[in-house]
C-alpha cells in the first residue's frame, strides 16, 4: 500500500501542499490545513510537514492518482510510494546528498538532469519514479 | 589535437564532479566534443542534445569563446571548435 | 471561517498622528483597471500623495499592498511597497515571503500608513482587531532581534511580520523593509519613510479563506502555468539553474563575457579564481544548509540559509545569497573571500541596509581613496583600497553606517549625496541614476538594460523588466507575437549592443512585468514563453477574480501603471534630463571586450524610441492627451495642469 513519506530536511516551507490541500473540499484556499500542514519553527530554521492522510485526496488536481501535495511539492520533500520503494528512496537521498551538495535542497528524484549516482562511475538519466 | 579549457557550471557539476578542466581532443565540432565527454562522464549527450531534434536542449546552455573573442551563447551545436577555446557548459 | 471574494479589494488606513484607523472598499472597477498590488498602489500614490509632499512628513503615505492573486498559489506572497521617495521620485519595491497572504486572510489588500508617531510603535492586525502598540522595546534592535522579540510578544507562530532595522530608524539612504528574516523590499526609499514615521513593524494574522471565482478554471490555468515554470518541464535555460544552484551562478560566466562590474565598474571582468571562490558551487558545497521559499513558490530552492563553517566568522548565519552580492561584496570591491561576502550580506539584512547602496558606495569610496579624493582622515583610519582592506573594519562599517557614526555617516547618505560633500569630481565615480545606486546587471554590452536603468522612475530596479532575455525563438513565431499585439523585430531587439528596437523591447518588458507584479505574482517566474505570451497569466487572473477583462485590456492595465509612475515623476519635475546612465557608462569604453560607452547619441536614440512608442513627449516625457484618453486616465489632466504640467500632444 502506498503512503506519503516526508523528508523534513528538504522542506523549504513554501506551503503549496497545505494551501492546495485546504482548497480541495470546497474550493477555498485557507490557512486552515486539512490533512497536511507545515510547522514552521520560529527563527525560520526548520519547516516540518505533518501529514495526516492516506494519500487519497478528496479530489486530486492530478489525473494520475498522485496525491495533490506530492505532485506539487517542488523539492521532493513529500513522496508517495510503497514501503520498500520508500526505504530505497530514503537511502538514495541520504547517500546522494553526501556526494552532491545540490541534493541538500532537492530530492534526487526531482532533479531534471543526468547525474552520477553514489558508487557509480558515470552519470545516468534523471529518475522518473516518485516524481 | 586541440587543447581546450572547459568549465562546468551548476547543473553539470553533479555529472563531472569538477568545475574546470583542460582537455586535449580531436573533436572537430561541439557535437563531437559532447560525445567525447559523454564517453568520459556519461550524461552529456542526454543533457545537451535533444533526442528528437538533434539540437541543443532548450533548458541548457553552452558558451563558446576563443582567445580575443568574447564568449557567446552557442546556437549551432555543429559549430567548429578551435585550439585554445574556452567552453562553459550549463 | 470568513471567506473573501476576489473581486473586491479593501484598504486599511492608519494615521499615526491622530491614531485614526479606518477601512474602505476600493471601487470594484479598479480590479479590472489596475488589477491590484503594484497597479493599485500606483493609482493611490498618484491620487493621495500630492506634488511637493515632504517625503518625511505626515502627508507622505506608505502603501503596503498585495492583490487578488495573493493567498492563492500564484501570488507567491508578493507585496508592493510604495511611497514618495526622499529623492523625490516615486518609490516602489516588491518583496516576497508570507505577509501578503496573511494580510488577505485578515480581510485587507492594502495598508496605507500616513501621519507620524511621536514614539516608536508597531501595528498589530488580527482580522478586524487593529491596534497601534508601543514599540519602545523594539527600537534600535536589528531585524533578527525584532523578529524574535515580536514572536515573544505575539506567540502565534503563523503571525507574519514586516519590520525595519536600525538603518531605516536612522533614515539611512535606501534602507529596506524586511520580513521572514531575509526577505527585503522597498530600497527606493520606503524603509526610510517607514522609519521617519517611527513605525517599527507590522504584524498580521488572518483567519479567513480566499475563494477564486471559478475554482476549476483556476486549477486548470494553474497547471498550465506550473508546466511553464517547473524545472522538469520549463523550456527555459535559466529556470533549473536559477532555482536550484541560485543566482551566484553568474559570477564565473559574467567574468568570462565581460558582464561582471569589477572595481567600481572600471573593469568588467574579474579574476576567475576569485569568481569561482564566491560562486554557487562553493556556496552549496560548504555554506548553504537549507532551502527557504516564498508562499507557494513552485521552484525548489530560490533562497537558502547559510552558516560560515570555519575561520574567524565561524558560526555566522544568514540567508538569501543571490545575484547582487557577488558584485556588491565581491567583484565591485575586489573581495575574493566568500566568508567576508556572506558576513557583509548577512549584516545588511540584520541592519536593514540595502546591499546595492552599501556595495556601490564602498566601491565609490575605494576609487576616491585610491585617487586621493578622500584619505584616512575621512575614513576613520581605514585604508579603502580595492582588494586590500581590513576585513574587520569593513564588517564594523555595516553597523556604523546603520547608526550613522563616523565614516558611516558619509556612507549612510548614499553615493550621490556623499559625492556632493566630498566634491573634487568624485561624482564621476558614482554608479547611480536619480540618486539611486545601480544593481547587478551590466550596461555597456546590454543596451536594453542601460535604457531600463536610465528610464526607471524609481531609480535602477531590474525587477521592472526582468528577465531581460527572449524565450527561445523556436517556441514563439513572429506571427504569433503579432497576434498577441507585440510588434518587435526580435532578432534586432536582442542584438544586445545594437540600440535599435531597444525602446520598443523595454516598453513591452515594462508593461508585461508591471502586469505580473500587479496580479501579483513573481517576475522570477517569467520563464519559458510567459514573458511574451501573457495568456496564462490572464486566465489565472480572470478565473480567480471573475472580472470581465479582455486580453487586450489586461495588457493595457500594465501600460496604465507605467504611465502613472511616469506621471508621478513628471509632476515632481523629473523628465528626460533625469533619464541618464552613470558617468562611467557614458564616458568609458570597456576596452578589453570591445564594448563601447553609451554616449549621448546611443542613449538619445533609445530614449526617443522608448518615449515615442509610449506616446510620451520627447522632452518632458509627459504622456500625450491621446495616450491618457486611451488608457482611461485622462482625469489626471486637470490635476496635472494645476501643477503646471501640460499633457503632451
Amino acid at each position: 500500500m502506498k503512503r506519503i513519506y516526508v523528508i523534513e530536511d528538504l522542506c523549504n516551507g513554501c506551503r503549496l501542499c497545505e494551501t492546495f490541500c485546504s482548497s480541495l473540499p470546497q474550493g477555498v484556499f485557507s490557512g486552515q490545513p486539512e490533512r497536511i500542514c507545515v510547522i514552521k519553527v520560529p527563527g525560520e530554521e526548520k519547516d516540518i510537514p505533518l501529514v495526516h492522510c492516506d494519500g487519497r485526496c478528496v479530489r486530486s488536481i492530478f489525473d494520475d492518482g498522485r496525491p495533490t501535495c506530492v505532485g506539487l511539492c517542488p523539492t521532493g520533500s513529500l513522496y508517495y510510494a510503497e514501503h520498500k520503494t520508500a526505504v530505497e528512496a530514503r537511502h538514495l537521498y541520504e547517500a546522494a546528498r553526501k556526494e552532491h551538495s545540490i541534493f541538500k535542497f532537492i530530492a534526487p528524484w526531482k532533479w531534471p538532469f543526468p547525474w552520477r549516482r553514489p558508487g557509480e562511475e558515470k552519470a545516468r538519466s534523471p529518475m522518473d519514479e516518485l516524481v | 589535437m586541440k587543447k581546450l579549457q572547459l568549465r562546468y557550471v551548476a547543473v553539470t557539476y553533479p555529472i563531472t564532479g569538477k568545475l574546470n578542466e583542460e582537455v586535449e581532443t580531436s573533436a572537430r565540432t561541439l557535437r563531437e566534443l559532447i560525445a567525447e565527454l559523454d564517453c568520459k562522464y556519461g550524461g552529456f549527450l542526454e543533457m545537451f542534445i535533444n533526442g528528437q531534434t538533434g539540437e541543443l536542449n532548450l533548458n541548457t546552455m553552452i558558451y563558446y569563446g576563443e582567445d580575443k573573442r568574447v564568449p557567446v551563447a552557442v546556437l549551432d551545436i555543429d559549430q567548429p571548435i578551435s585550439h585554445g577555446a574556452r567552453i562553459t557548459f550549463w | 471561517m470568513k471567506i473573501r471574494s476576489n473581486s473586491d479589494q479593501r484598504i486599511l488606513r492608519v494615521n499615526l498622528s491622530d491614531r485614526r484607523i479606518s477601512t474602505e472598499t476600493l471601487p470594484r472597477e479598479w480590479t479590472s483597471t489596475y488589477l491590484g498590488c503594484r497597479g493599485v498602489n500606483a493609482r493611490l500614490l498618484y491620487d493621495e500623495v500630492k506634488k511637493g509632499t515632504d517625503p518625511f512628513g505626515e502627508e507622505n503615505t506608505l502603501y503596503i499592498g498585495t492583490g487578488p492573486m495573493d493567498g492563492l498559489p500564484v501570488g507567491m506572497g508578493r507585496l508592493s511597497i510604495a511611497c514618495k521617495s526622499p529623492r523625490g521620485t516615486v518609490a516602489e519595491g516588491s518583496a516576497g515571503g508570507f505577509f501578503g497572504p496573511e494580510l488577505r486572510r485578515a480581510g485587507y489588500d492594502y495598508v496605507a500608513i500616513s501621519g507620524k508617531s511621536e514614539n516608536p510603535v508597531y501595528l498589530s492586525i488580527e482580522d478586524d482587531k487593529v491596534e497601534i502598540r508601543d514599540a519602545g522595546h523594539l527600537w534600535g534592535l536589528t531585524t533578527y532581534e525584532t523578529d524574535a522579540a515580536l514572536r515573544r510578544d505575539i506567540p502565534d507562530p503563523d503571525t507574519q511580520l514586516r519590520y525595519i532595522g536600525p538603518a531605516a530608524e536612522n533614515l539611512v539612504h535606501a534602507s529596506v523593509i524586511m520580513g521572514n528574516l531575509n526577505s527585503c523590499g522597498g530600497r527606493a526609499g520606503c524603509g526610510e519613510v517607514m522609519g521617519s514615521k517611527k513605525l517599527k513593524a507590522i504584524a498580521v494574522r488572518g483567519s479567513g479563506g480566499i475563494k477564486p471565482h471559478d475554482y476549476d478554471a483556476f486549477v486548470e490555468a494553474y497547471k498550465v502555468f506550473r508546466q511553464r515554470v517547473d524545472i522538469r518541464t520549463s523550456r527555459d535555460m535559466w529556470s533549473p539553474v536559477w532555482t536550484t544552484y541560485g543566482a551566484p551562478v553568474l559570477a564565473r560566466l559574467f567574468t568570462d563575457i565581460g558582464n561582471l562590474m569589477t572595481r567600481n565598474a572600471a573593469e568588467m571582468s574579474w579574476d576567475y579564481d576569485k569568481a569561482t571562490a564566491i560562486g554557487c558551487e562553493n556556496f552549496l558545497d560548504n555554506y548553504a544548509y537549507k532551502s527557504k521559499s516564498c508562499f507557494c513558490c513552485p521552484t525548489p530552492s530560490c533562497q537558502k540559509l547559510y552558516s560560515i563553517p570555519s575561520g574567524k566568522y565561524r558560526g555566522f548565519k544568514g540567508g538569501n545569497y543571490w545575484a547582487g552580492q557577488p558584485i556588491t561584496f565581491g567583484s565591485i570591491i575586489d573581495n575574493g573571500s566568500i566568508d567576508l561576502l556572506l558576513v557583509l550580506s548577512g549584516l545588511c539584512n540584520q541592519f536593514g541596509l540595502d546591499i546595492f547602496h552599501i556595495g556601490f558606495t564602498l566601491s565609490w569610496a575605494m576609487e576616491c581613496f585610491e585617487n586621493g579624493l578622500i584619505t584616512t582622515a575621512d575614513t576613520d583610519g581605514i585604508e579603502m583600497r580595492f582588494g586590500a582592506f581590513d576585513e574587520d573594519a569593513l564588517v564594523d562599517l555595516m553597523g556604523k553606517t546603520a547608526r550613522r557614526e563616523g565614516f558611516g555617516e558619509l556612507l549612510a547618505m548614499g553615493c550621490s549625496e556623499a559625492a556632493k560633500i566630498i566634491g573634487k569630481g568624485s561624482d564621476k565615480y558614482c554608479l547611480t541614476v536619480k540618486g539611486q545606486e545601480l544593481e547587478a546587471i551590466a550596461e555597456r554590452n546590454l543596451l536594453m538594460v542601460a535604457l531600463g536603468v536610465a528610464v526607471s522612475e524609481v531609480g535602477p530596479d531590474h525587477t521592472r523588466w526582468y528577465p531581460p532575455y527572449p524565450c527561445n525563438p523556436s517556441l514563439i513565431s513572429r506571427e504569433e507575437l503579432q497576434s498577441l499585439g507585440i510588434d518587435l523585430d526580435l532578432k534586432l531587439a536582442f542584438d544586445t549592443r545594437n540600440p535599435e528596437e531597444k525602446g520598443k523591447l523595454l516598453r513591452w518588458f515594462t508593461i508585461s512585468r508591471a502586469i505580473v507584479e500587479s496580479m501579483p505574482s513573481c517576475v522570477f517566474l517569467v520563464r519559458d514563453t510567459l514573458g511574451f505570451d501573457m495568456r496564462p497569466w490572464w486566465k489565472l487572473f480572470i478565473s480567480a477574480t471573475g472580472v470581465e477583462l479582455s486580453y487586450e485590456e489586461f495588457i493595457k492595465s500594465g501600460e496604465r501603471l507605467m504611465n502613472l509612475d511616469r506621471l508621478f515623476n513628471v509632476r515632481e519635475g523629473f523628465g528626460r534630463k533625469d533619464d541618464r546612465v552613470p558617468y562611467r557608462m557614458s564616458h568609458e569604453d570597456v576596452l578589453n571586450f570591445g564594448y563601447k560607452k553609451i554616449d549621448d547619441t546611443v542613449l538619445n536614440k533609445m530614449l526617443d524610441e522608448y518615449y515615442t512608442a509610449n506616446g510620451w513627449d520627447l522632452n518632458t516625457t509627459v504622456p500625450s492627451k491621446e495616450k491618457l484618453h486611451e488608457l482611461g486616465i485622462h482625469d489626471v489632466r486637470h490635476e496635472l495642469n494645476t501643477n503646471g504640467v501640460e499633457a503632451g500632444s
